[in-house]
């Protein structure tokens, strides 16, 4: 929605509404003119009330459609990157992803014409002009299959064409279809069949936002002391990671070092849109990396490999820092058809980094 | 502001207010807000969000810190056809449902904060709430909802949210069956 926001609208004067009366006490405003009214009421409704005077046809709403909007829809209406697709779609309003166009879907042409007049092209709105609304609407007809090439619409025959979906609306209907069904007793107890399942994980879609933590944007700060903090809690636990990370880093080979492992957290920065590592860290794109120096490969709890990298696990790999630096140095080489899809880090340095800074981790 | 209407009715800029005798039929009216049904028709003119409710601690965003021991759930309920009646607690995906505290004044058509006290043993546990509105509405399982809108209609998903609580006291968002 945001896209097609008519950003017009923040400096939009409300001297329409002003009552005169209340004008007449402040000395404050004045009533609108009747050619104000005219030109801010660019309002086109179905039976083609607000239509203006003019004209256009498909070749020359190909050349204004090229020019000002393909940037966006394509050159043929097919929609660039998430902009909306404009031509086809017909037949697929029961598929499980529907291609809404006006050529499938939308009910009125009067909607075309408004919309396009009103608030298109995106950021730069009311730049159409009355003829040019009216020639890239006969390219849209033409670009859904429902007039020639040789078509102009015009204020006079605009009401004669029928969009095919036109009768695929009906008015909310819930309080009949569904009230009913949703308005017997609920159930209070042993009311399901079988013991509940997650079927499905909001994490795996990856749309929920996240701060830079990793946690989901807003979460609340901690208000309690955590447990390590807290008054005669244990005070063991905090030796007992430093001697983890430790142990990490002694199990590949090589003493902790404070300037490799700062080096490997900058080299991180490359792989850390797919994958988190810290406190709190969940499985995005990627498996989270906590403690992946030296844990068997495809394990981590969560996260949906390919099926060979479970393989991998499954027959015994180990993430040790030999099995690392040749997986980083050619992922795709290393194990085919997993799905990691990075180039790989080509410097042997950058490698011995960003393993060190994993090792450093710890679990 | 229109109360118990769907919320991309509360405009934000009002530029010309305008009456007509026939819908106008805007782009958003007609291409955005309305809601596709398995059989390739599409309800339109469908404003009114019916019973709603959501658990907002815990949550995602408001895990358990404190460990094991008393817990206090909360959220919000509401109806875009009246009051709210009635809310149900469920700690274990829905087999079982226990009557909410309600508190404040409870007006139609406005969110009404509910409460459900126990004690929590520091397992896993699949939390949710149902709200039942002054009409006898029950607020349905997304499943449910599924079954009769199928699954390109989501304007008005008034479905039941269910959170998985860790025993580590994170909350997950995810659905059930």
């Amino acid at each position: 929605m945001s896209r097609s926001r008519n950003l017009a609208l923040a400096s939009a004067v409300l001297s329409v509404l002003a009552a005169p009366a209340f004008a007449e006490g402040l000395g404050l405003g004045r009533p609108a003119l009747p050619e104000e009214i005219v030109a801010w009421d660019v309002a086109v409704l179905p039976d083609g009330t607000g239509l203006p005077e003019g004209s256009g046809d498909v070749l020359t709403g190909e050349e204004v459609f090229a020019e000002k909007c393909a940037v966006c829809h394509g050159e043929f209406a097919e929609g660039l990157d998430s902009w909306p697709v404009l031509a086809g779609g017909a037949g697929s309003l029961t598929d499980r992803r529907p291609v809404k166009t006006i050529g499938s879907y939308w009910p009125y042409l009067s909607t075309v014409f408004d919309y396009v007049h009103r608030s298109m092209p995106f950021g730069q709105a009311q730049t159409v002009t009355v003829d040019e609304t009216y020639a890239i609407t006969a390219f849209l007809l033409y670009s859904n299959g429902l007039v020639e090439d040789d078509f102009t619409l015009s204020k006079e025959n605009f009401t004669e064409i029928t969009l095919p979906n036109v009768d695929g609306f009906y008015p909310d209907d819930r309080a009949e279809t569904e009230y009913p069904m949703f308005s017997t007793a609920p159930c209070m107890a042993d009311c399901l069949d079988a013991p509940p399942q997650v079927t499905k994980r909001a994490i795996e879609l990856n749309v929920t936002p996240e701060d830079p933590d990793g946690k989901p944007a807003g979460t609340l700060p901690p208000i309690m002391l955590t447990a390590a903090e807290a008054p005669g809690a244990p005070v063991a636990e905090a030796p007992a990671e430093e001697g983890a990370a430790e142990n990490a880093a002694d199990a590949e080979g090589s003493q902790a070092n404070p300037a490799l492992i700062a080096a490997g957290e900058k080299v991180f920065r490359k792989c850390a849109a797919c994958h988190k590592v810290g406190e709190g860290a969940r499985n995005i794109t990627g498996p989270m990396l906590n403690g992946i120096v030296g844990r068997v490969a495809g394990t981590v709890d969560g996260y949906k490999y390919s099926k060979p990298m479970a393989e991998a696990g499954a027959g015994g790999m180990v993430w040790d820092a030999a099995e690392l630096a040749a997986y980083l140095a050619d992922p795709k080489g290393f194990l085919p058809g997993n799905k990691m899809s990075f180039v790989g880090l080509k410097s042997a340095e950058d490698r011995t980094a960003v393993i060190a800074y994993l090792g450093a981790l710890g679990g | 502001m229109v109360p118990g209407f769907e919320g991309n009715m509360w405009v934000k800029w009002v530029r010309r207010i305008a009456v007509y005798d026939q819908a106008v039929e805007g782009r958003e009216e007609t291409s955005k807000y309305t809601d596709l049904m398995p059989d390739g028709r599409a309800r339109k003119w469908t404003w009114v969000m019916d019973a709603k409710s959501v658990i907002t601690s815990p949550s995602p965003q408001a895990p358990i810190r404190h460990g094991a021991g008393p817990l206090v759930i909360t959220g919000l309920a509401w109806s875009g056809n009246g009051k709210i009646a009635q809310v149900d607690v469920s700690v274990d995906g829905g087999n079982t449902w226990a009557e909410a505290r309600l508190s404040g004044d409870v007006k139609p058509k406005a969110l009404t904060r509910f409460h459900f006290d126990m004690t929590w043993d520091g397992q896993e546990m699949l939390i949710l709430s149902r709200a039942v509105d002054e009409t006898g509405y029950v607020q349905p399982t997304k499943d449910a909802l599924r079954a009769v809108r199928g699954v390109n209609n989501v304007y008005h998903n008034n479905a039941m949210q269910v959170w998985w609580v860790r025993a580590d006291g994170e909350v997950e968002n995810v659905e059930i069956a």
